[in-house]
């Protein structure tokens, strides 16, 4: 990485590690500072024009100027082959801007491309052989017709659908509930390095950050914005959109 | 002079000659016994000193010096107390007793001058036997098993004093030759006529039997894995005199010879729970003593659960079902136990257990997570993979009666028998999955319909060279079994249908 590039990433990353401070402000902040080094450079007189921004979040934003943990964590990045998707950047799919939550910093491994036509498939960890046999024919004729299929790497339903588009030669894009450095849940191992390979494996969760039960349902709504369409496959009544 | 009386020790499952010297001398009374004793040997002392007193005699009152001979090897156990016993009323001329090295004594010693039945009493006769003895002195209760070794005097004996007046040839023994005790042949429980509704599992099972394969069922709680099990001992052949002997030496170390019996006539069954130690599986303890696989030695070794086990349990498996025996090394000696068992186990098919049944919920790559738990080379060694179907209990079919255990029985020995008579040449192969390539080549021709479709299944469940090996060699066992030279057609199919494990992997949905 180019030494002002790594630079900047240190402040997209900064950005996003402030307490009480989530992808919606951000995004807030990046609109009128243009660059999260301005942001970082601000005062306190600039920051309460800013329209939206809360006192609490105001001091937040003064009190954490340590760049240690964006060091670590881009740090991790090189060592376990990570990359960083920032929201300027050209292959962050517009589609994908679309919810007022989106992202600022999405974290990559694997093959990062253009992508035209999409499908979120996403359903139960736990599902019958029929519900299977139904899901393979989806995402066969999915893969075949060239649109890259987008799911969350659980057990299941989800693994079924990365399993059969890579099977098929498709491309597959992976989105985690924890940093890219872990494999959860661990038997997917060897699925995990094939999405690495002819895939793509995106988080929005720094390097280090273990599975955890609030993770999940913020990273269904990065799978829904990526997704063109999207299919659930036996849900249960309970499960979050 | 000190006094030389002689007894036995074991080790692994023989025994050797124990030279027991006696000597008193002058000095602060008190009994030293040396020679690398065990808790059990030191404790004689006591026993020795009560038995005399409580046979009229009075005991030393002298330093008693007891050596175990030869001294530099471990033994154990309390069956020394007689030889010491007399050893010591000998040295002090208490008994006037002649030819004492003519004898071996074996027995331990109650407080009140009773011998009482000792562990291992066969092979030590046996040992006897082969260094020229011509009398064995034992306690009563181990008469009937001691009596199993033919040429050799046995003397059974209910007290001490007994034995000191048999010795001084004031009294004749009374139980020199005892009827031969009750074999442990009991009329089996078990029958496989209670199986009902596995006719494709009672073949395999007979085919695993009939060749010496080891077998690997899988199927839903409650479909009768266990139950199948349970019978195999009862289809295998009938045990030869020499293996019986091997078989009731082994339970005769480990103690578990009920008393008042002689010889093991079934076929051991051994299912360990699957948190059975390792050493309780291979065997071991300071003294090694045989574990299950010794146990089960000339019968069945049925592991059920068997991803349950702990990986490297299953992985100490190895050596003994390849090189049919276990080797344990421990600072005092190498111990050596044969294992010569028929490896049978049972598995779900996946964690849940209902797999491939509507109940199951198991995602694809738990399932091989699951199956991956059991390593290659112990799946390496199990040459039929059954699927077991559970049973519809109200289907006409089961109602009508099976194959009993005798016709199977017969089946298995008469295949049996044409295996040896085909191996009698070969060096330490006796049954059909003992073959190597060179005799796979010699035995197992196919024609060309055969070949052809055992390439064609091969092919499309990407079956190594080593499956087809076993194929072949199940494939020569199915042809024996129905009394052919040639492996057939149907020979062929039918053991392609053994493959269930691997058949089952090949469809699940997993990355390539």
């Amino acid at each position: 990485m180019e030494r002002k590039n790594c630079k900047e990433l240190e402040y997209w990353i900064w950005l996003t590690q402030i307490p009480w401070l989530g992808p919606v402000t951000a995004k807030t902040l990046v609109d009128v500072f243009k660059d999260p080094r301005a942001i970082y450079n601000s005062d306190q007189e600039q920051l309460s024009q800013v329209h939206g921004l809360s006192r609490k979040q105001i001091d937040s934003i003064l009190q954490n100027k340590s760049m240690e943990r964006a060091k670590s964590i881009l740090e991790m990045c090189d060592k376990e082959k990570i990359s960083v998707l920032t929201y300027e950047n050209t292959f962050y799919p517009k589609i994908a801007k679309c919810p007022h939550d989106a992202p600022v910093l999405l974290y990559y491994k694997g093959n990062l491309r253009e992508l035209s036509d999409t499908v979120g498939i996403v359903g139960a960890r736990r599902s019958t052989q029929r519900d299977k046999a139904n899901l393979i024919e989806i995402v066969k004729e999915q893969t075949h017709k060239g649109i890259a299929v987008i799911s969350g790497m659980a057990k299941g339903i989800d693994s079924y659908a990365h399993t059969v588009c890579i099977n098929e030669g498709g491309y597959t894009v992976a989105v985690l509930g924890n940093g890219l450095d872990i494999c959860y849940p661990s038997e997917h191992r060897q699925l995990m390095k094939r999405i690495e390979e002819t895939g793509l494996l995106l988080s929005e969760y720094p390097p280090g950050i273990p599975p955890s039960r609030y993770n999940f349902p913020r990273r269904n709504r990065i799978i829904s914005a990526w997704s063109k369409r999207l299919i659930v496959v036996a849900s249960g009544k309970k499960a979050v959109p | 002079m000190a006094t030389l009386v002689k007894s036995f020790a074991i080790q692994g499952i023989d025994a050797y000659i124990v030279d027991i010297e006696t000597k008193t001398m002058n000095g602060q009374p008190m009994i030293s016994i040396i020679g690398l004793g065990d808790q059990a040997v030191k404790e004689a002392a006591e026993r020795i000193q009560s038995a005399i007193d409580e046979s009229g005699y009075e005991f030393p009152k002298k330093k008693v010096i007891i050596s175990l001979a030869p001294s530099d090897k471990k033994k154990c156990g309390s069956h020394f107390d007689l030889a010491m016993a007399v050893g010591v009323l000998k040295q002090e001329e208490l008994i006037a007793a002649k030819d004492l090295l003519q004898y071996g004594l074996i027995g331990e010693l109650s407080l009140n001058g009773k011998l009482r039945p000792c562990r291992g009493i066969l092979p030590m006769i046996i040992a006897a036997k082969k260094n020229g003895y011509k009398k064995v002195i034992i306690p009563k209760d181990n008469m009937s098993e001691a009596q199993l070794v033919k040429g050799i005097q046995i003397l059974g004996f209910e007290t001490l004093l007994d034995v000191l007046r048999y010795l001084e040839g004031k009294k004749p023994c009374e139980t020199i030759s005892l009827e031969e005790g009750p074999e442990i042949l009991q009329e089996s429980q078990v029958d496989f006529a209670d199986v009902k509704g596995q006719e494709e599992l009672v073949e395999a099972v007979t085919l695993a039997a009939a060749g010496g394969h080891n077998m690997l069922m899988i199927g839903e709680p409650g479909c009768g894995k266990t139950m199948v099990a349970k019978r195999i001992p009862t289809i295998l052949p009938m045990m030869t005199e020499e293996e019986c002997l091997e078989v009731t030496k082994i339970y005769s170390i480990s103690g578990l010879l009920p008393s008042g019996h002689s010889m093991v006539k079934n076929r051991p069954f051994r299912s360990p729970h699957h948190n059975v130690s390792l050493n309780a599986l291979i065997g071991g303890g300071v003294n090694a003593m045989p574990g299950e696989v010794s146990l089960a030695h000339n019968g069945v070794l049925f592991l059920d659960e068997l991803p349950e086990f702990s990986r490297r349990t299953l992985d100490a498996l190895r050596q003994p079902i390849e090189d049919k025996q276990v080797s344990i090394s421990r600072v005092n000696g190498m111990h050596t136990f044969p294992s010569s068992f028929m490896f049978v186990t049972a598995m779900n098919p996946c964690p849940c257990g209902y797999y491939p049944g509507n109940k199951c919920r198991c995602s694809d790559y738990e399932i091989i997570k699951y199956r991956g738990k059991i390593s290659g080379p112990i799946m390496d060694r199990i040459d039929i993979q059954k699927q077991v179907h559970p049973v519809d209990f109200f289907g006409i079919d089961n109602q009508k009666p099976s194959r009993t255990s005798k016709e199977l029985r017969e089946i298995v020995t008469s295949t049996r028998k044409i295996q040896q008579e085909r191996f009698a040449e070969e060096e330490g192969i006796n049954c059909n999955a003992q073959m190597g390539t060179a005799l796979i080549k010699k035995y197992c021709q196919l024609d060309k319909e055969s070949l052809d479709y055992l390439r064609e299944t091969s092919e499309r469940y990407g079956y190594s060279a080593r499956v087809i090996h076993k194929l072949l060699r199940l494939a020569r066992t199915s042809a024996d079994m129905n009394q052919r030279d040639n492996i057939l057609f149907e020979d062929v199919q039918k053991v392609l249908s053994c493959r269930d494990l691997d058949q089952s992997n090949s469809k699940m949905l997993v990355v390539k």
